[in-house]
């Protein structure tokens, strides 16, 4: 089977979100059983065994077979695979270069918060509204199944706001103390 | 054979338990708390009794309701599944008492096995190789200090009623060694309710491997092979097998021969596990005995052909082990790895709530699910985190790793 890119559906765009954006550029052509693909300048071989509309879909690329579990996501597509989750978004190639201009989402710094990592019960505060932390204090102690975690300031501050007792049930992300804000946050 | 069993826990171990009694043709009564009212152990039984409130404390670690549900139901002896009660003396007692048998060793080899500083001591005395270090009970963390200064660092800090890796701190130094003994003091203090710390020196690089013993009340005892069990997170097994790929055939008869002896020397019945750490010139060190089934056993099962809680009901009975040390072998290689509800993007913070999406591959001769899990249950906060087991099973150890790979794909959870 040969790549015949006068026979191929226009390329798109792939790109694959994980930690860091990778783009990869794809041409596929259909052949009687299954796909050839021109990934960069690579040709590969692709298959779907079954539906490829199933949760888990089996196929085979490059003659091994594998699983894969794939959800749309938006305008996006969720693959789990190996044990890792990627994002994977499909453009046309028009789209992808307008898609690379667009503004990036700024997270807000939350480092001024000791917030809970999981769901579970405050066991106990190491400290008090004026106190002074230095950056790797220990500020609480939270537990669950049967686990303890210390809980640090993320950075040296004094305590604004205590905002759970001890003996408290928490959320996941449930802010336990506040530090004052630098100027500027 | 008995009539009727009990079986005092929950989740996956419970339903394991309850599907080889069927097998057998014994009656099965599981016992729930209030938060595993829809579970899927108390569906499986043949009866179930509400013994509490959610927490364990409430519920599946009161011993008087263990037993008052055996009197309610007629049940004639209780499997303590692993956690929990298993290796709780004052279960064996009150069982005792009421006539109750408890499908484990006695009580004598629970006490002395569940005590680390006890089993060393014994194992030391039994020719049983041990880890250097001081096998008494430190008293604060000055003496945690002085005595991690002559074993020479780094050291690990032990509970003494520790176990599946809880109450346990490496430390490198002495402030890590002042700090550890803190935590692990107040770990075990809340986990088991006992805060004696040993320490002992810390053996790097070690590989955890274990030997699966099996004994019945006629003084039979042969040993089905090693674990590897070396994969861990935050001490916590993640990934076992069978065989190891580091044991050769001298190996396995050295540690099968130690594994026997100590068992031997608690006059020990039904299934254990002898837990040692081998350094990277094979040479092993007794870690600890455990003195019920563990969560790994189904690797053994597959290499083996042997099942090892048909045979903890029938040694219990009374029954002889039909199975000379000749007759065990190693058919294959097999793998398991645990599935954890705990949170991969939050440093496996634990992660609880409904499970909307629970399809696991489909079992067969390579693949089996064990698990307690089922679509629309829910994970709550009050149990451990281990929601279910994969296990593989394949003609050599790259084909059973493959087969763990594609199974571990195609299984899908989700909240």
């Amino acid at each position: 089977m040969t790549f015949e890119p006068e026979r191929a559906a226009p390329a798109k765009i792939c790109r694959i979100a994980q930690t860091a954006d990778q783009t990869f550029e794809i041409a596929l052509q259909e052949e009687a059983s299954g796909w050839s693909l021109l990934i960069g300048s690579r040709a590969h071989r692709f298959k779907v065994l079954g539906n490829p509309y199933d949760s888990v879909v089996d196929f085979e690329f490059d003659g091994h077979s594998g699983s894969a579990q794939i959800r749309r996501s938006r305008n996006a597509y969720e693959v789990i695979y190996g044990g890792s989750r990627f994002t994977v978004a499909m453009f046309e190639p028009h789209v992808a270069q307008l898609a690379s201009i667009m503004p990036k989402k700024i997270q807000p710094d939350r480092s001024h918060l000791v917030l809970s990592p999981m769901p579970g019960l405050l066991v106990s505060l190491s400290v008090n509204a004026g106190d002074t932390v230095k950056a790797g204090d220990e500020v609480a102690v939270v537990e669950a199944m049967k686990m303890e975690n210390i809980l640090r300031a993320n950075r040296d501050g004094r305590v604004a706001v205590i905002h759970a007792k001890v003996g408290a049930a928490l959320n996941v992300d449930q802010c336990i103390v506040e530090l004052d804000q630098e100027p500027g946050e | 054979m008995f009539e009727k069993i009990l079986i005092a826990n929950r989740g996956e171990i419970a339903c394991r338990v309850i599907r080889t009694a069927k097998r057998l043709g014994v009656s099965t009564v599981a016992v729930y708390s209030e938060a595993d009212r829809e579970a899927l152990h108390v569906a499986m039984a043949d009866e179930s009794v509400l013994i509490g409130p959610a927490p364990s404390s409430e519920s599946y670690l009161v011993v008087d309701r263990i037993i008052d549900a055996c009197r309610q139901t007629g049940a004639q002896a209780v499997h303590p599944g692993y956690g929990f009660l298993s290796e709780n003396p004052a279960l064996f007692a009150g069982l005792e008492s009421e006539g109750i048998v408890f499908i484990g060793p006695s009580k004598k080899a629970i006490e002395v096995m569940g005590d680390k500083i006890a089993s060393k001591a014994l194992a030391e005395a039994s020719g049983v190789s041990t880890v250097p270090g001081f096998n008494h009970v430190i008293p604060d963390a000055d003496e945690a200090i002085r005595c991690a200064r002559k074993i020479g660092y780094p050291v690990m800090l032990k509970a003494s009623a520790g176990g599946g890796g809880k109450g346990m701190r490496i430390a490198h130094s002495d402030e890590e060694c002042r700090e550890g003994f803190e935590r692990a003091s107040s770990e075990a203090r809340s986990s088991f309710a006992d805060d004696r710390i040993f320490i002992e020196k810390f053996i790097s690089q070690p590989r955890h491997i274990e030997i699966q013993v099996l004994a019945d009340q006629h003084g039979h005892v042969i040993h089905l092979n090693e674990r590897e069990c070396s994969i861990q997170r935050r001490h916590q097994k993640v990934v076992e097998e069978a065989p190891s790929p580091f044991v050769d055939d001298a190996l396995r008869q050295a540690m099968g021969a130690q594994a026997i002896d100590l068992a031997r020397a608690v006059n020990y019945v039904s299934a254990g596990t002898v837990e040692f750490i081998v350094d990277a010139e094979r040479k092993f060190y007794f870690l600890e005995m455990n003195t019920r089934l563990q969560v790994e056993h189904p690797v053994t099962e597959k290499i083996t052909g042997i099942d090892l809680v048909e045979w903890m009901l029938r040694i219990a009975a009374g029954e002889k082990l039909t199975l000379s040390q000749h007759d065990v072998g190693i058919s294959g290689w097999s793998m398991e790895t645990r599935i954890y509800a705990e949170d991969p993007l939050r440093g496996f913070m634990p992660s609880s709530g409904r499970v909307t999406r629970f399809r696991p591959p489909e079992a067969s001769e390579t693949v089996r699910i064990d698990t307690g899990l089922f679509e629309g249950a829910e994970v709550s906060l009050h149990y451990d985190p281990m929601v279910a087991k994969l296990i593989s099973h394949g003609p050599d150890r790259d084909q059973a790793a493959d087969t763990m790979r594609r199974a571990l794909d195609q299984f899908e959870i989700s909240r």
